[in-house]
């Protein structure tokens, strides 16, 4: 492997024990005496030491913060306070779920966002162009439980084109997943205006263009190709967060996904659940970030020649 | 129309806030219908908030706290906009147009103190790293990595939902300086110190590439080569020149607040009731949606124009200044 | 019982069903000459989900009726209060009162295949009074005779539960208990297979295994459980095929899957129940079910200024019932006594304190306190209801000078808070009969005599002698006159020294899809799944929105 590669990883590693001992150190802020959480309100004393002994909860917090880090490296997320589920279990059941939602979403936008940005870099300055500035921002500036809701009740409920909530086929996707389209369709179709239009600018392609090549060639296999680099990564950084849980959307269509463990946890306080879903995001983000850049390195044609 | 960033050496030597320069820069902020939309809302929205309690205490508006039991139907459910009231009651028989107007003041006091602090705290790390550079770049910036492993919403109610009260002692037990005692309360300001927290990390890379760049400035070489001291070129050289960009992260990143602050407030773990917080109102009509919708439609709207409007204000401004974003 | 996470806990009604009918049990269909049809999935729709159905952990009123799917047990309540036989075929009582013997009926197997034998209900009724197992129902059974030895580890096993053989099951108590037999009716007494429960131990949950018309296909926490027939039940109830049931999503969100025909049974928000009331073609499908319970804001007489008795009579003549009963949701009766009205124990000779905002404001002067005061009202965040109450408390209360801030908790975190002492000094909470006698509420909740600094249900901490006295001298009366005397009386010193302001008392509005049938109410399930059917036709199917 080659050494910049393993250097990678060892940052990424690094990035990753620090988000854990962050979010250790806030959470070990907790209220109330965690020991009565865990066993519930009718443990005798001796469950409750029990409790304490097992989670280590009378050390203090560096020697805690060590056990929790092996327990990291075990994959052992903890257990639920709530209903003493294995949270890396709880998670990965809900992974299906949040993952189809997030591809579906994501083939959603890059389907409006790729003509619309590929359109609007070529016809730079029309009314189309601000047209979809505009709409981009007003995507961007939708709150997702409001947009969520508005569109369950409109295109589910009211004229019933789409299931209302649950998740008991494919086609239960297709609204949430069109709400987060809305959300992020306009921005992503900015940033390919954006890198196409610097693209068209290089003396790369008037090349291509001097060389006698059409609209159509110069634009899909000269132009697009270098345009979507750097689109995909923010893409792939973008996946990882929405994967961290896609909170809101999943909530208000009761879908059994990740960001509605989220948001379960905080209602009942459930520390281990929340430090693991943001534990799972994090990692998700730097796996994220290591694919891309590896995957940047191979595709992106001036750094392959610079090899 | 003249650009005001670091063009020509003269010019440049003296800072930013010259007033040959601000006049042109003006005008072109004028013309730019984006910076106008946005800034129109922003200033509209801006004064009801300064204005909604004088409004309510000299009865223009109702009061956002009364619950009135006449202002709800035979069944004791919420008024739709009708005459007397112009966006309809809550379930509480709360007047919904107050409690817009009142909100408007929670979110953008919070949305705008979250994000003065996520602007300081980023400029601060992006400047020191930036201009430093070395370990203490590496450092930082990994610090900031790690803060970006964390989605920022997660992070946000983490840290909100742990606010219930409890006292944390900052001092050690057997010392008793209890003026170190921190009391973890939810309210605005607790709320505006979770969000800013979030929010800085994404200032930070911004802020230092623009660093970087204009430490090679030919200017920033020679005042050095004149024998300026670091903090002399950080604060008359690099600082001023930041503003373009500074400000119009700035505009954006209050959009973000604002979102995340009706994100928490919608989760129940924002400013606590009966403060009209617009996220807090969307939650409470959840319940009479099918029967009221306007319990949720009204702070829906109200939230999307005001994160609109910082939007297009912050793309205007972005339009004008001419500065590049990558992030 | 407690009110457990928005789940409400299962209520026991001993009431003639004309008390029934004056409340008003909207939409009993007594037109039910259809025959039921088998077949079709039910699709229900809950809020939370439970760390386990096992019955002897499980015990709110979402969980027993679903309980009563998978699990059965040897009586049952007909269609009323009466109790008959179930997978017991026949049972008598001892003249002394103390012994019960049971035959079990043939032929009846769990949903593994094997027969169910009287060792399995030792076995079971020995796993409630097992200390490791600290299930919610052991108080129930510590009558039985060495039930306490066992339950404190000095014996291996009850002495009072014998199965002399395979079909026969003997209880004996240590005295006679009148109430007993509806013990034996609860889910605590449902049958486990023993060597099913002793394989799996702590992973029993997600083994479930027991002699009812259903068995477990399916469970993904807090996602959905997924019930399919149990082929080896031959009672002849149980008419659907399946039961779906889907966890999470809020009553908005599960009213507009009813209409659209994705659920079948949900409980209505308060906005829907107004909705399909004003709308003549959803009306039917509301099922307004009875429950006894209170909800009530209580002081905790520990904490000023709730120490003085003028302050907590002031803060009933604030507090304005009849609003606070609407907010919670307009089918609610408002409150103005301790006990519900479904109980036999009606009270005419309680002090009432109407809303009176002036008398209010006297009493806090007389009592020291012209200028009100400032106060923690304490509430469960996840409790839609109580939050609208303690909204509408902080104004009511701020009229009369009091200042009220509102401190939200989760369940968890609110029952440590107001069951130990000087936490709490006032709050939002509620209780729901556990079974018909007045001791369920007056002795559990305002009984002195049982007031412990933590996991202390009477979370006003109050303590009067004289009613501590009464309490107790009911409880160990066996007449019940006397026992409506004692209690009553208890009940009025307790509304004098006003350590609670009764708010109101809980109906539930439950709302069916128009396929569904046999959803009459129960007075003590509240429902029975086990009888509902689904018109499988096909102009049946939705009714839209």
């Amino acid at each position: 492997m080659p050494l910049r590669l393993l250097n990678r990883l060892f940052w990424s590693v690094v990035t990753l024990l620090g988000t854990a001992t962050l979010i250790f150190l806030l959470t070990s802020v907790v209220p109330g005496d965690v020991a009565r959480i865990i066993a519930g309100p009718k443990a005798t004393p001796e469950v409750l030491q029990q409790v304490r002994q097992r989670y280590h909860l009378d050390q203090p917090v560096p020697v805690r913060l060590i056990h929790y880090y092996g327990q990291l490296a075990r994959g052992d997320l903890g257990h639920s306070f709530v209903t003493d589920q294995p949270v890396a279990q709880a998670i990965l059941t809900r992974l299906p779920c949040t993952a189809a939602l997030c591809a579906t979403a994501v083939v959603m936008w890059m389907l409006v966002a790729i003509p619309a940005g590929v359109l609007t870099a070529k016809y730079r300055g029309s009314w189309f162009d601000r047209a979809i500035l505009v709409l981009a921002t007003i995507g961007l500036s939708l709150p997702a439980f409001w947009l969520a809701r508005m569109l369950q009740y409109s295109m589910g409920y009211k004229l019933g084109w789409f299931p209302v909530a649950g998740f008991r086929s494919f086609g239960h996707l297709l609204l949430p997943a069109a709400t987060l389209a809305v959300l992020y369709a306009g921005y992503y179709a900015r940033l390919i205006h954006t890198s196409m239009a610097e693209v068209l600018d290089t003396a790369y392609v008037r090349a291509a263009r001097a060389k006698g090549q059409s609209e159509t060639a110069v634009l899909f296999r000269h132009a697009f190709r270098n345009a979507l680099i750097p689109v995909v990564t923010i893409l792939g950084m973008d996946i990882a967060a929405l994967l961290g849980g896609v909170l809101f959307t999943e909530s208000v269509f009761a879908l059994p996904g990740i960001g509605t463990l989220a948001v379960q946890s905080v209602f009942n306080l459930d520390v281990p659940v929340i430090m693991g879903t943001v534990m799972f995001s994090a990692t998700m983000i730097v796996a994220a970030n290591l694919l891309v850049d590896v995957l940047y390195r191979r595709i992106d044609p001036r750094i392959k020649a610079a090899h | 129309m003249p650009k005001p960033t670091g063009i020509s050496l003269p010019m440049a030597r003296k800072s930013v806030n010259c007033g040959c320069m601000l006049k042109p820069l003006f005008r072109a902020l004028f013309a730019n219908r984006l910076f106008l939309a946005g800034g129109g809302i922003v200033v509209l929205f801006a004064l009801l908030a300064l204005a909604a309690p004088a409004l309510s205490h000299a009865h223009i508006l109702r009061e956002p706290f009364k619950q009135d039991q006449k202002a709800l139907d035979t069944e004791g459910m919420p008024l739709g906009p009708e005459r007397g009231y112009w966006l309809g009651t809550d379930n509480l028989g709360r007047d919904v147009l107050a409690r817009v107007v009142h909100g408007a003041r929670v979110s953008l006091t919070v949305g705008t103190a979250a994000m003065v602090m996520a602007t300081v705290i980023g400029v601060a790390v992006g400047v020191l790293a930036g201009f430093y550079g070395g370990k203490l770049d590496l450092g930082l910036m990994r610090f900031t990595e790690m803060m970006m492993t964390i989605p920022p919403i997660l992070l946000a109610i983490a840290l909100a939902s742990l606010m219930d009260g409890k006292i944390i002692h900052l001092h050690p037990a057997s010392v008793h300086w209890h003026f170190l005692d921190v009391e973890l309360r939810r309210g605005m300001v607790s709320l505006f110190l979770v969000i800013g927290f979030v929010c800085w990390p994404g200032m930070v890379r911004v802020i230092r590439a623009q660093v970087l760049a204009l430490k090679e400035r030919e200017y920033v070489q020679a005042a050095r080569v004149l024998g300026a001291s670091n903090l002399r070129l950080i604060f008359r050289h690099i600082m001023p020149n930041l503003l373009p960009i500074v400000i119009v992260t700035a505009a954006m990143s209050t959009a973000n607040t604002i979102l995340l602050e009706a994100g928490l407030g919608y989760l129940g773990i924002g400013v606590p009731p009966p403060a009209p917080s617009w996220g807090a109102m969307i939650s409470d009509g959840q319940a009479y949606f099918t029967l009221s919708p306007h319990m949720v439609i009204v702070p829906g709207v109200a939230i999307c124009l005001t994160v609109l409007a910082f939007n297009l204000l912050g793309q205007g401004l972005q339009d004008v200044l001419d500065v590049q974003q990558k992030r | 019982m407690r009110i457990p996470k928005g789940l409400r806990p299962l209520r026991r009604i001993l009431v003639v069903l004309a008390v029934l009918a004056a409340y008003g049990v909207a939409g009993a269909e007594s037109t039910e000459s259809v025959k039921p049809q088998r077949g079709g999935t039910l699709q229900l729709g809950l809020p939370v989900d439970w760390r386990s159905l096992d019955p002897a952990v499980a015990f709110d009123a979402d969980s027993v009726p679903l309980q009563k799917l998978l699990f059965r047990g040897l009586i049952d309540f007909d269609d009323g209060i009466g109790l008959v036989p179930d997978q017991a075929s026949d049972w008598n009582i001892s003249p002394d009162g103390k012994v019960y013997t049971f035959h079990l009926r043939p032929g009846v197997r769990f949903s593994n295949g094997r027969e169910v034998e009287a060792e399995d209900y030792v076995f079971s009724f020995e796993r409630i009074l097992d200390p490791k197992v600290s299930s919610t129902g052991q108080t129930y059974f510590l009558g039985i005779l060495g039930a306490s030895e066992f339950n404190q580890g000095k014996a291996a096993h009850v002495s009072g539960l014998r199965a002399p053989d395979h079909r026969t099951f003997i209880i004996e108590l240590k005295e006679p208990q009148f109430t007993f037999r509806y013990v034996l009716a609860m889910n605590f007494a449902d049958v486990l297979p023993r060597d099913v429960v002793q394989q799996y131990g702590e992973n029993f949950q997600y083994h479930l295994t027991g002699s009812g018309p259903y068995r477990i296909k399916e469970w993904r926490r807090n996602i959905g459980y997924h019930f399919e027939r149990n082929p080896y039940y031959t009672g002849a109830d149980g008419y659907v095929d399946a039961v779906d049931i889907m966890i999470g999503g809020d009553r908005t969100l599960m009213g507009m899957m009813l209409q659209r025909g994705e659920l079948d049974w949900i409980t209505g928000g308060v906005a829907d129940y107004v909705r399909f009331s004003r709308d003549p073609k959803l009306r039917s499908w509301i099922e307004l079910v009875n429950t006894a319970n209170t909800d009530y804001f209580f002081m905790n007489t520990e904490i000023k200024p709730f120490d003085n008795v003028q302050v907590r009579r002031a803060m009933n003549y604030a507090i304005n019932s009849e609003r606070m009963a609407r907010l919670a949701g307009i089918y609610n009766l408002p409150s103005h006594e301790i006990l519900p009205p479904s109980m036999p124990w009606s009270n005419p000779g309680l002090p009432r304190y109407d809303y009176n905002p002036e008398k209010a404001r006297a009493l806090l002067r007389e009592a020291g306190y012209p200028n009100g005061f400032k106060t923690q009202l304490w509430y469960i965040l996840s409790r839609e209801d109580d939050a609208r109450m303690a909204q509408g408390i902080q104004q009511d209360l701020s009229e009369v000078g009091v200042q009220v801030e509102l401190k939200q908790a989760s369940y968890i975190a609110f029952q440590l808070k107001a069951e130990a002492r000087h936490q709490v000094p006032c709050g939002v909470w509620g209780w729901m009969e556990d079974y018909p006698d007045a001791s369920d509420f007056l002795d559990v909740l305002l009984n002195g005599e049982r007031i412990t600094d933590t996991d202390c249900n009477n979370s006003s901490f109050y303590n009067n002698p004289e009613v501590n006295r009464l309490i107790d001298q009911g409880n160990a009366s066996n007449e019940a006159g006397e026992r409506t005397r004692l209690y009553r009386e208890a009940e009025r010193l307790i509304m004098t020294d006003a350590p609670w302001v009764p708010i109101l008392h809980e109906r539930i509005p439950m709302l069916k899809s128009p396929r569904l049938h046999g959803t009459t109410p129960h007075p003590v399930w509240l429902w029975r799944y086990q009888y509902m059917w689904l018109d499988q036709s096909a102009n049946s199917r939705k009714a839209g929105g």
